[in-house]
């Protein structure tokens, strides 16, 4: 089965951050060329698992691959011997270098298909963010459409308090924090999942503190390659949590997540002192010892849309789905993607390649739709955005949501 | 501008008129995606036809500007001593098939099957499996694979019988942009399928377009079955009790590899092969010391039958003082059973080494000692050190042992390659004074004279993959 024996790419994690190709000579050596990166089936008649006289479809691996016209560079394999031209000095980093680089949602999925990933620690995703960042190092200008979203803001812009209802901000020096981040504090189409999360805490009454100061957690800056703007920000935010006295941080967004959990700590060079969850984990450990009831039903079909980085990078596959099926009347069915398989949803690519993010995200919608889900719930305001545009655009009447507003229905608390 | 640029422009612009623009590329880093590891050499142009038609009017116009042809499926160098896949020299148009997706027929009273090159060995699977059909590409093929570039895998599989048995017809298209079927040459009279398939190298006669197999019903259940045996002897007995005595009991029998020690050297240093399997990470673990050979076996058939086999299996191996090291093939193992230049056994010799010369040839069971002791001794003389550029492999069949060695080595130093051919002339010879029926120098001799024969025949231009095929 796709995925089996090359189980967490969250564990199999190795310590990249190139902020130096040439650290990541081995790995990109260590390819293959075997194209597990780009696509993949399951019913192999030579492999363990294999039902004679049942069709499993085959599905491609790469996103961007499966939605241009397949060129070698359109998928890992080639964006590594791209990493690899860099590294040797065989091609210059032009504009259709670049492109293609960052023509990568940064899913992990080729990574976590690599039969090379846990031996020869060859991470596909990060090799192609380790080229990004040696394109930056050379200078080179980055189209505007890549450059602006990656762009560190001059400082934190402070979060819209008002929206945050009377009595929610909490208490300052709570050990427990929320950190909305920038899209759900910032945008107004997202601000009810924070809002839900807010009223949520509120429910439970859990001493808590709002970090409304709106720095960024970084990951547009570290997907870009720039490293250092990433390194400073995180350096910023834990100095900001300590002083803060924050014990537990839980965000509400699969970017932050993988960026204070699992990148904070290896951009700094030492572990965080402070534990992080995401929001469905926190609710689902609440939900699990009874202390959240969830009593308002609901009857509908949904199915999970799998964050990339909060699956694949985190290792976060279970709570999100206990979480679900614990709104009553729910009944979960899931894509034909899923967990460690799940398709990305186009969201890493949405903000320099917005036809491209929509085409992957519209096929995501296709496979709901075709798993017969009405809501596709999800745990990514990146991955909300560009579903909802994608089943807009294609006439779906597939809503689809944040769990957080899904489980706050269920509690019965206003967001 | 040169007149060089221009005719390539000139080119390209034909090219793209013809398969679409998006198909045609001459951009200098996408063409460098298109090289390989480890010796790049740069093609002129990637070209990725959507037709067999558009296919031919492709060749007819690269052929005709003087530029050589280098065919190429999914480029997973899943298919060892091909040549396939990246540029032999510099310059020429690189031909993707693989959006030749077409399965042509399936001819269920013939029991035929024709599949378009670009096919994966995977699709075809998934697409006759419903329909109770399998076609025998070899266990050793993997999945992602296509089905053009399979044509040149060995070996013979004792259940089906040889690879030449299950390939009935080779469309490819000649440097003259013409089309040919193997099995029925135009003009010639002659089936010349059973000579090109497994050939290796036949991808420097013209580019496969589609491909014919024999069908087969799909059996109920697979079982793999690893045994390990910390002596040669051991194995002998084993391999020759199974295929004297048990033989006729096992029609299920499909394959039996036998992956000696030397193997298993080069293997500790890249666990994957088997790191998913609890008994191999066992295995890996005892290294040093190491057990002398894994044999490998799969069975198929109906599901009793083949547990009925597997119990059987387990008792003779015990009894021929072997042990069940794992019954499960991982995926890595079908992906990563490419160990040729990519493989990074260690980082000289895979920055160094882009060809490798197996020297092939049939023994007797009782003679696998031998076999595997002149292949060492020889690649040690000849300075390929074991575990690091040398592996062996041998394959059961009926009576006879198939014993393949390989060394790697670096084919743009003459050094290199007369040292690998002497490699190559040393085990045959040997081998034939071992066992007069095994070394076939002859043969060898005689299947390169017939290849450059139909390459002068069928490419005289010498445009289809110039450089892959040794022709002095």
């Amino acid at each position: 089965m796709a995925g089996d024996g090359i189980r967490g790419l969250a564990e199999a994690r190795m310590t990249l951050h190139a902020d130096d190709l040439a650290g990541l000579r081995h790995q990109i050596y260590s390819c293959k060329q075997c194209t597990s990166c780009r696509e993949w089936y399951w019913n192999d008649p030579h492999l363990p698992g294999f039902e004679p006289g049942v069709t499993k479809e085959g599905f491609v691996i790469c996103p961007i691959f499966r939605h241009t016209t397949g060129a070698e560079s359109d998928y890992a394999r080639g964006k590594v011997k791209l990493a690899q031209g860099l590294l040797d000095e065989q091609i210059a980093p032009s504009e259709y270098v670049v492109e293609k680089l960052f023509q990568c949602a940064q899913c992990a999925n080729c990574s976590e298909h690599c039969p090379q990933t846990r031996v020869e620690k060859l991470d596909p995703a990060e090799v192609i963010r380790a080229a990004r960042a040696e394109v930056v190092r050379q200078g080179v200008t980055l189209p505007r459409a890549i450059e602006v979203p990656t762009r560190r803001p001059a400082r934190p812009r402070s979060l819209p308090t008002r929206w945050i209802s009377k009595g929610a901000h909490g208490q300052t020096g709570a050990p427990l924090a929320f950190f909305p981040g920038c899209v759900f504090g910032h945008s107004f189409k997202h601000q009810a999942v924070a809002k839900s999360f807010i009223a949520l805490l509120n429910c439970l009454d859990a001493s808590h503190q709002v970090l409304t100061e709106g720095w960024c957690c970084g990951y547009p800056a570290f997907a870009a390659g720039k490293t250092d703007d990433a390194t400073d920000l995180a350096r910023r935010a834990v100095e900001r949590l300590r002083a803060l006295g924050v014990c537990t941080l839980v965000v509400g967004c699969a970017w932050g997540l993988r960026m204070f959990r699992r990148e904070y700590p290896e951009l700094l060079g030492r572990a965080l002192d402070v534990k992080v969850l995401h929001a469905v984990e926190f609710l689902a450990d609440e939900v699990a010892a009874g202390r959240l009831q969830l009593s308002n039903p609901w009857e509908v079909t949904v199915t999970y849309q799998d964050p990339c980085q909060l699956g694949r990078r985190c290792g976060v596959y279970d709570a999100p789905r206990e979480l679900a099926r614990a709104i009553p009347g729910v009944t979960l069915v899931e894509m034909v993607e899923n967990r460690e398989n799940a398709l990305c949803c186009g969201g890493g690519v949405s903000a320099a390649y917005p036809d491209l993010a929509q085409d992957i995200g519209a096929t995501r919608v296709a496979q709901a739709v075709e798993a017969s889900a009405q809501v596709i719930l999800t745990a990514c305001p990146a991955g909300q955005s560009n579903l909802r545009l994608a089943a807009a655009r294609s006439g779906s009447r597939v809503v689809v949501m944040d769990l957080v507003e899904a489980i706050a229905a269920a509690a019965g608390v206003d967001g | 501008m040169s007149d060089e640029m221009n005719n390539t422009s000139a080119i390209c612009r034909r090219l793209k008129s013809i398969v679409g623009s998006q198909y045609v590329t001459d951009e200098p880093a996408e063409l460098w995606c298109y090289t390989g590891n480890l010796l790049p050499r740069n093609p002129e142009l990637v070209v990725r036809p959507g037709s067999v038609e558009q296919l031919q009017a492709v060749v007819e116009v690269v052929v005709g500007a003087g530029l050589s042809v280098i065919p190429r499926g999914l480029a997973t160098r899943s298919t060892p001593r091909r040549p396939g896949v990246y540029p032999a020299t510099e310059g020429g148009v690189i031909l993707e098939t693989n959006r030749l997706k077409s399965i042509r027929r399936i001819d269920r009273s013939g029991m035929l099957v024709t599949a378009e090159a670009g096919v994966t060995m995977a699709e075809l699977a998934n697409h006759l499996a419903p329909l109770g059909y399998r076609v025998i590409e070899g266990t050793m093929a993997p999945f992602c694979a296509t089905v053009g570039s399979l044509t040149g895998v060995g070996p013979g599989l004792r259940k089906y019988g040889r690879r030449e048995q299950q390939i009935l017809d080779i469309e490819m298209v000649l440097s003259s942009g013409q089309v040919v079927h193997t099995a029925n040459v135009e003009g010639y009279d002659m089936n010349l399928t059973p000579v090109l398939v497994a050939a290796q190298g036949f991808e420097c006669l013209g580019v496969v377009t589609a491909v014919t197999y024999r069908l087969h019903m799909l059996p109920e259940r697979f079982e793999y079955l690893n045994f390990e045996f910390d002596r040669t002897t051991n194995t002998v007995r084993f391999l020759l009790e199974l295929d004297r005595s048990v033989a006729v009991q096992l029609p299920g029998l499909f394959q039996v590899n036998v992956w000696p020690e030397a193997v298993f050297r080069l293997y500790a240093r890249m666990p994957w092969v088997y790191r998913q399997s609890d008994d191999y990470r066992r295995l890996l673990g005892r290294y040093p010391p190491f057990p002398a050979d894994v044999v490998g076996v799969i069975l198929e058939g109906q599901e009793d039958q083949v547990v009925l086999q597997k119990t059987m299996l387990e008792e003779m191996a015990k009894e021929c003082g072997g042990i069940a090291a794992g019954s499960e093939p991982t995926r890595d193992y079908f992906v990563n059973r490419n160990w040729t230049g990519n493989t990074k056994c260690h980082e000289d010799v895979s920055r160094r080494t882009t060809s490798w010369a197996e020297p092939f040839f049939l023994c007797a069971v009782e003679d696998y000692p031998k076999a595997k002791s002149i292949a060492e001794s020889v690649a040690a003389a000849c300075g390929f050190e074991i575990g690091e550029r040398f592996w062996a492999r041998g394959t059961l069949r009926s009576g006879l042992m198939g014993y393949t060695s390989c060394v790697t080595f670096d084919d743009t130093e003459v050094k290199e390659r007369e040292r690998a051919a002497a490699f190559v002339e040393k085990v045959l010879l040997e081998a034939a004074a071992v066992q007069p029926l095994s070394a076939n120098t002859a043969s060898d001799r005689l299947s390169r004279d017939v290849l450059r024969a139909l390459k002068e025949l069928l490419d005289p231009g010498g445009m289809m993959y110039p450089g892959a095929l040794y022709m002095d």
